[in-house]
C-alpha cells in the first residue's frame, strides 16, 4: 500500500488528546441520567485506542465529548493543544473541520454529491486554494481503499462497504491530527467489515492517531490500547502487544470482554 | 386517541395552524360574499329596472324635433308599447352650487328634469315614484355620495334675474344615469321650478326619446329603422342591456375581485398545507415508524393527520361563512340602496354555504392527495428517521472540481437544488407568481397616470379644454379664445374643433347621422387602433363604435350628404372613444353650414411650467361664463375611482405578495431543514459552521427566487396585457400597452428578494448543532 499520510514526528510520545474527569449528564424533568461519570483519557500521537463496553456504557458519548461534537457537563478536554472549553460552537466546528477526521456507523454520504465530491467536501471547504492537489490525493486515497473507478458514481450506486471506505477517505483527506471512529464496522457485513479494519490498521501504521468506539473484537485487536467502559466509567484498560499475531490479540480482547461481561 | 394526538399536533404547530385556519376563514368569507353579491345582483338589477320602467331604447337628441313624424314612425312599429319624450334641461355646471359651493369642477353634465309619466321613473330609496313639491329638489345618489349632500341642504341655480334656491328633499335612484360611467346626471325638480328655470335661461331641453317594447331585444332592429328613416339623432343612443351593465358593473367587479382573491388565498393555503404537512410527516417520522411497526394500519395513521386538517379547515370554513353573513350588511348596502331590494337573501346565503362546502371539499381533497406520501414511508426506515419522501434517482453531477473555501458551500447548494428539483421548482413558481401579482397592479397605476393614456380614449393629450356645447356662438367664441391665447407665452398650442352632426350614407346604402369633430387631428393626435388620423380633407377616422354602427372598415368610403350634394370621405382609421357615448369621428375641414346648433371644443396645450389655473382665468376673463376643464381633473374625474381602486389594490397586492413570499420561504426552509437534519448534522460534524449552512440555504432560496422573479418580470407582460384588456375594456378602451416603470419593477423585485433573504437568514441562524448527537448515531 502507498504511504499517503504525511504527519511529522508521528511517534513522538506527546499527548494529542487529554480529557480529564469528564462528566456528561442529561436532565429530563426531575430525573438526571449520568452517562459519563468522571472519565479521564490521554491519547498520544500515533496511538490507536479502541473504546469498548456494553450498550449504554457511555462509549459514543465519550467520543462525542472528546471530539467537540458534544459538550461535557464538567471536566476538560484538550485537543491538539487547544482547550475545547474555551471555544464556542463555531470554534469547535472549525477545529473539527481543520484538525479531526470522523468515521461514523452510518457513512452519512450526501446524496446530492458524487462519491469523489463527498470525499472532497470537508477538506475543500477548509482549504484555501490547491483544489487540484486535493483532488489528486483523493483519487489516490480511493485507489488505496479499493474505490478506483467509482469517483463519478452516485452514493446510491455503491455498496455499504464502499460507502464506509469512502467516508474513511473523506476523514483522512485533510491530514487530520486525530481520526475518530464511532462503530465504523457495525453496519457492514463481515467481508466489508474486514476490509475497513485492514484499512484502519494500515493508516495507523502510517502514523494516524485514532480513537475508535467499537463492539467488534476484530477491530479492537488492531488497536494499541483498549479501554473498557461500564456505567460511564473506565473499568479496564489493556495494552496490546503488536509483537503477537492478530488472532492472539483478538483472543486477548475477547477474554477481557468476557471478564467484564461485555 | 386520535383526538389527543390531533390536539397535541395543533398545539405543537400553533402558528401554522392559526395561519391555515386564518387563510380558510378569509377564503370562505370571500367565496360566500362573492356568491351572495352575485345572487343579490342577478335578480335585483332586473327587478329595479322593471320597477323604474327603464327604457329599452333611448335616443338623445338636441335641436328641433318633428313630433308628427315621430308619432307616425311609432305607429308603424307595433312593438313599441310606450314612448315618451323626456326632457332634460342641461345647465352649465357653473350656474349650479350645492350649499354655496359652485359645481365648476364637475365633469358630469348636469340637467334639471321632471318626473317622467310613463317610464324611466326616478325612484325614492323606498321605491316610490317621487313627486317633488315646488321649492324641492332631489339629487341622484351619485351626487349625494360625492358631495355628501343631505336632506334640508340647498341647491342654488344662478338665473339672470336672481338665484333660485331649492331644498334637497332626498336622493333618488336613477336606473339610467346614476353610474359614474354615464356622462350626465339629472336633478329632479317640480314642474313649476322646471318651467321657471327654462324660461329664465331661455334654453331648449335635450330630448331623451325613450321607448319600451314588448321585448327589450327589439331595440337593435328599431334603432336601425330609426336611422334608416332619418329621424332626429343628434346625440348618442343607448339601450336596455347597456343600462343593465352600467347598473351592475361596480358590484360585478367587486364579486369578480372577491372570487379571484379567494382563489389566490386557496392556492396559498394549499402551498402552506403542502409544506406544513410534509414537515410534520418528517418531524413525526419516528412516531409514524413506531405506530406502523406496532401494527397500526396506514389508514389509521392517515386519519390522525386528516382529522387535524379537517378540524382546522372545517373550523375556518364555518367561521368564514358566518363572518360573511355577519358582514353582509355593508356588502349588500350598495345593492340595496341602488336597487331598492336585495334579491333572495336566503338563496344568497345558501349559495354561499354550497360554495364554502365545495371549497372545503377541494382543500381537504388536496390534503388527502398530499397524504398519499405516507404510503411511501416504510416503518423501519421511518424509525431510523428516513422518510424517503425526498428521493432522487438522478445521478449527481460532479460539482466541486478544484474549488475550495466558500465556493464549496455554493456548489453544494447548487447540487442540492439539482437533487430536489421539484421542491425548488415550487419556489421558482411561487416567486414568479408573486412578482406578477406585485408588478401588474402597479403597472396599471402607471398606465392610468401616463399622459398618453387618454389618447386611447378619444381624448387628445391637451392640458385645458373648453366645451362650447349647443350654443349658436360656439365657433365665434372658440375663435375669440384662440385669439386671446395666440401670443400667450404660457400656451404652446390652441385648436378649435367644430362639432357637427352630419348625415352620411354608408357603402351599403344606409343613411345615418354621424357626429364629426372638424379640426386638425394632428394637433392633439389620438391613438388609432387601426389605420391613422386623416391627413387630407377627404379623409375621416371613426370611433370603433361608429365604425361598427355604420358597418365600415378602414379603406371604405362614406358619403356626407349636404344640401343635396354628396361629399365622399375615405375611412382611414378607427380609434377607441369614451366621449359622447363612444360615437364620434374626426375630419380636417368641415362644411360651413349646419342645421344643428353649433357646438365646439377648444383644446389647449401649455408650455412646461405654466399654471393651468392662471390660463383658465385668462380665458374666463375673455369669455365670461365658459367652463374650462383641466385635463388632469378630466382624467381623475372620469377614471379617479378606477385609479384609486387600482392603487389600493396595488398596495394591498404588494403587501400580501411580500408577506406570502416571506411565509412560503420560511415554510420551505423549515421543511428543507427538517428533511436534511442528518445531512446538516453530518456537515456540522465535518466542520461546516452555522454561517456555512446558512449560506447554503441562502444560495438555494435566493437562486430559485431570483430565477422566479426574473421569469415573473417576463410573465408580467402577457399577464398584464390580458388583465389590461379585461379592465380597460370596462371603460371602453382596448389595445392599451401597460406602462413599464423600471423603478417600480426594480424596487418590487428587490423587496421580494430581500424579504425572502431576510426570512431565510433569520430561520437558519440557530441550533445548527441541536440534535447533532442523535442524528449522528443513526
Amino acid at each position: 500500500m502507498t504511504t499517503l499520510l504525511e504527519a511529522p514526528a508521528l511517534l513522538e510520545a506527546t499527548a494529542l488528546l487529554e480529557a480529564t474527569d469528564l462528566v456528561r449528564s442529561h436532565r429530563e424533568g426531575e430525573t438526571v441520567t449520568t452517562v459519563l461519570d468522571g472519565v479521564s483519557l490521554t491519547v498520544n500521537r500515533g496511538e490507536f485506542v479502541a473504546v469498548m463496553g456494553p450498550s449504554g456504557s457511555g462509549k459514543s458519548t465519550l467520543l462525542h465529548c472528546v471530539s467537540g461534537v458534544d459538550q461535557p457537563t464538567s471536566g476538560t478536554v484538550r485537543l491538539a493543544g487547544v482547550d475545547l472549553d474555551g471555544l464556542d460552537d463555531d470554534g469547535r466546528t472549525r477545529l473539527r473541520g481543520e484538525r479531526l477526521g470522523f468515521v461514523f456507523q452510518d457513512p452519512h454520504l450526501l446524496e446530492a454529491l458524487t462519491v469523489l465530491d463527498n470525499i472532497l467536501l470537508p477538506s475543500a471547504l477548509q482549504a484555501d486554494g490547491g483544489g487540484d492537489q486535493l483532488r489528486t490525493r483523493a483519487l489516490e486515497l480511493m485507489e488505496v481503499t479499493g474505490l478506483a473507478g467509482l469517483a463519478e458514481r452516485g452514493v446510491n450506486e455503491i455498496s455499504g462497504g464502499q460507502k464506509q471506505r469512502a467516508s474513511l477517505c473523506r476523514a483522512l483527506l485533510g491530514h487530520p491530527d486525530l481520526l475518530f471512529g464511532d462503530e465504523p464496522t457495525a453496519a457492514l457485513n463481515s467481508a466489508a467489515s474486514a476490509e475497513v479494519v485492514e484499512l484502519l490498521q494500515h493508516f495507523n501504521a502510517e502514523g494516524m492517531t485514532m480513537v475508535v468506539v467499537t463492539h467488534d473484537a476484530r477491530v479492537a485487536a488492531r488497536a494499541t490500547r483498549v479501554l473498557f467502559l461500564a456505567d460511564g466509567r473506565v473499568v479496564d484498560e489493556h495494552r496490546l502487544d503488536h509483537g503477537t499475531d492478530a488472532a492472539a490479540r483478538e483472543q486477548q480482547v475477547r477474554l477481557a470482554m468476557a471478564a467484564l461481561g461485555v | 386517541m386520535i383526538r389527543t394526538l390531533v390536539r397535541k399536533s395543533l398545539a405543537k404547530h400553533r402558528l401554522v395552524s392559526v395561519l391555515l385556519a386564518g387563510f380558510m376563514v378569509l377564503a370562505a368569507a370571500l367565496v360566500t360574499s362573492a356568491l351572495m353579491l352575485t345572487v343579490a345582483l342577478i335578480g335585483s338589477v332586473d327587478r329595479f329596472m322593471e320597477q323604474a320602467h327603464t327604457p329599452h331604447y333611448l335616443q338623445m337628441h338636441t335641436g328641433p324635433l318633428d313630433r308628427a313624424r315621430l308619432e307616425a314612425f311609432v305607429r308603424q312599429h307595433p312593438e313599441v308599447v310606450a314612448h315618451e319624450d323626456i326632457a332634460l334641461l342641461n345647465v352649465e355646471n357653473s350656474t349650479l352650487s350645492f350649499n354655496g359651493t359652485p359645481l365648476d369642477g364637475e365633469m358630469q353634465q348636469t340637467g334639471l328634469a321632471v318626473q317622467p309619466t310613463t317610464m324611466d321613473f326616478l325612484l325614492s330609496e323606498a321605491g316610490e315614484v317621487i313627486r317633488p313639491q315646488r321649492g324641492e329638489i332631489w339629487v341622484p345618489q351619485y351626487y349625494r355620495d360625492k358631495y355628501d349632500l343631505g336632506v334640508g341642504q340647498t341647491v342654488t341655480v344662478a338665473l339672470p334675474d336672481g338665484p333660485l334656491e331649492l331644498t334637497i328633499a332626498g336622493a333618488f335612484r336613477d336606473s339610467q344615469m346614476n353610474s359614474a360611467l354615464a356622462s350626465s346626471k339629472r336633478l329632479l325638480v317640480s314642474d313649476d321650478d322646471y318651467a321657471t328655470v327654462r324660461s329664465a335661461l331661455g334654453v331648449e331641453p335635450e330630448h331623451l326619446l325613450s321607448f319600451r317594447f314588448t321585448d327589450p331585444g327589439q331595440a337593435g332592429p328599431f334603432e336601425a329603422a330609426w336611422h334608416a328613416a332619418g329621424l332626429e339623432a343628434n346625440g348618442p343612443s343607448l339601450n336596455w342591456s347597456m343600462f343593465r351593465v352600467v347598473n351592475s358593473l361596480n358590484d360585478a367587479i367587486t364579486a369578480f375581485l372577491f372570487t379571484v382573491m379567494a382563489f389566490v388565498i386557496v392556492l396559498i393555503a394549499a402551498l402552506c398545507i403542502r409544506y406544513t404537512l410534509l414537515t410534520t410527516l418528517e418531524e413525526d417520522l419516528g412516531d409514524i415508524g413506531v405506530m406502523r411497526a406496532l401494527g397500526v394500519r396506514q389508514r389509521h395513521v392517515r386519519s390522525i393527520y386528516l382529522t387535524k386538517y379537517q378540524v382546522l379547515l372545517g373550523a375556518g370554513s364555518v367561521v368564514g361563512f358566518l363572518l360573511a353573513l355577519v358582514l353582509r350588511g355593508p356588502l349588500l348596502a350598495g345593492v340595496r340602496r341602488q336597487m331598492g331590494t336585495v334579491n333572495a337573501p336566503v338563496m344568497g346565503a345558501l349559495a354561499g354555504a354550497v360554495g364554502v362546502l365545495v371549497l372545503h371539499l377541494v382543500v381537504t381533497g388536496y390534503v388527502r392527495r398530499v397524504m398519499r406520501n405516507l404510503r411511501r414511508i416504510a416503518p423501519l426506515e421511518a424509525m431510523r428517521g428516513r422518510s424517503g419522501l425526498v428521493t432522487s434517482r438522478r445521478r449527481p453531477r460532479p460539482v466541486l472540481g478544484g474549488r475550495t473555501g466558500m465556493a464549496v458551500v455554493s456548489r453544494l447548494a447548487l447540487a442540492n437544488i439539482r437533487r430536489s428539483r421539484g421542491q425548488h421548482l415550487t419556489l421558482v413558481v411561487m416567486a414568479m407568481l408573486i412578482t406578477v401579482v406585485l408588478l401588474v397592479p402597479f403597472r396599471f397605476g402607471s398606465t392610468f397616470r401616463s399622459p398618453d393614456f387618454v389618447t386611447h380614449m378619444g381624448i387628445g393629450n391637451y392640458d385645458l379644454m373648453v366645451g362650447l356645447l349647443n350654443r349658436d356662438d360656439a365657433l365665434p367664441v372658440g375663435s375669440t379664445i384662440r385669439a386671446t391665447l395666440a401670443d400667450d407665452p404660457r400656451v404652446s398650442r390652441v385648436e378649435v374643433f367644430s362639432l357637427e352632426v352630419e348625415t352620411v350614407r354608408t357603402p351599403d346604402g344606409r343613411v345615418a347621422p354621424l357626429r364629426i369633430d372638424y379640426g386638425d387631428p394632428a394637433a392633439f393626435p389620438l391613438r388609432h387602433s387601426q389605420g391613422r388620423a386623416p391627413s387630407t380633407p377627404s379623409e375621416i377616422s371613426l370611433s370603433t363604435l361608429n365604425a361598427e354602427r355604420l358597418g365600415v372598415t378602414v379603406g371604405d368610403e362614406i358619403l356626407i350628404l349636404d344640401d343635396g350634394g354628396e361629399a365622399p370621405m375615405t375611412v382611414v382609421g378607427t380609434y377607441q372613444d369614451i366621449t359622447n357615448g363612444g360615437k364620434t369621428s374626426k375630419a380636417m375641414v368641415g362644411p360651413t353650414t349646419s342645421s344643428t346648433p353649433g357646438s365646439a371644443m377648444v383644446t389647449i396645450a401649455l408650455t412646461p411650467g405654466a399654471d393651468p389655473g392662471e390660463v383658465s382665468r385668462t380665458i374666463i376673463d375673455a369669455v365670461p361664463g365658459v367652463q374650462v376643464l383641466e385635463a388632469t381633473n378630466f382624467v381623475s374625474q372620469m377614471l379617479g375611482g378606477l385609479i384609486s381602486v387600482m392603487d389600493a389594490l396595488a398596495w394591498l397586492c404588494s403587501v400580501v405578495a411580500v408577506a406570502i413570499a416571506a411565509l412560503i420561504a420560511g415554510l420551505s426552509v423549515r421543511l428543507m431543514q427538517v428533511q436534511e437534519r442528518a445531512a446538516n448534522a453530518l456537515q456540522t460534524a465535518l466542520g461546516f459552521t452555522t454561517a456555512h449552512l446558512r449560506r447554503q440555504y441562502l444560495v438555494r432560496v435566493l437562486a430559485t427566487t431570483v430565477l422566479g422573479v426574473v421569469l415573473g418580470v417576463v410573465l408580467a407582460w402577457p399577464v398584464g396585457m390580458v388583465v389590461a384588456g379585461a379592465i380597460f375594456g370596462t371603460v371602453g378602451v382596448s389595445g392599451v400597452g401597460l406602462v413599464f416603470s423600471p423603478l417600480t419593477t426594480v424596487l418590487g423585485c428587490l423587496i421580494v428578494v430581500a424579504s425572502v433573504a431576510l426570512v431565510t437568514w433569520s430561520s437558519t441562524g440557530r441550533g445548527s448543532t441541536r440534535g447533532l448527537v442523535d442524528r449522528l448515531r443513526t
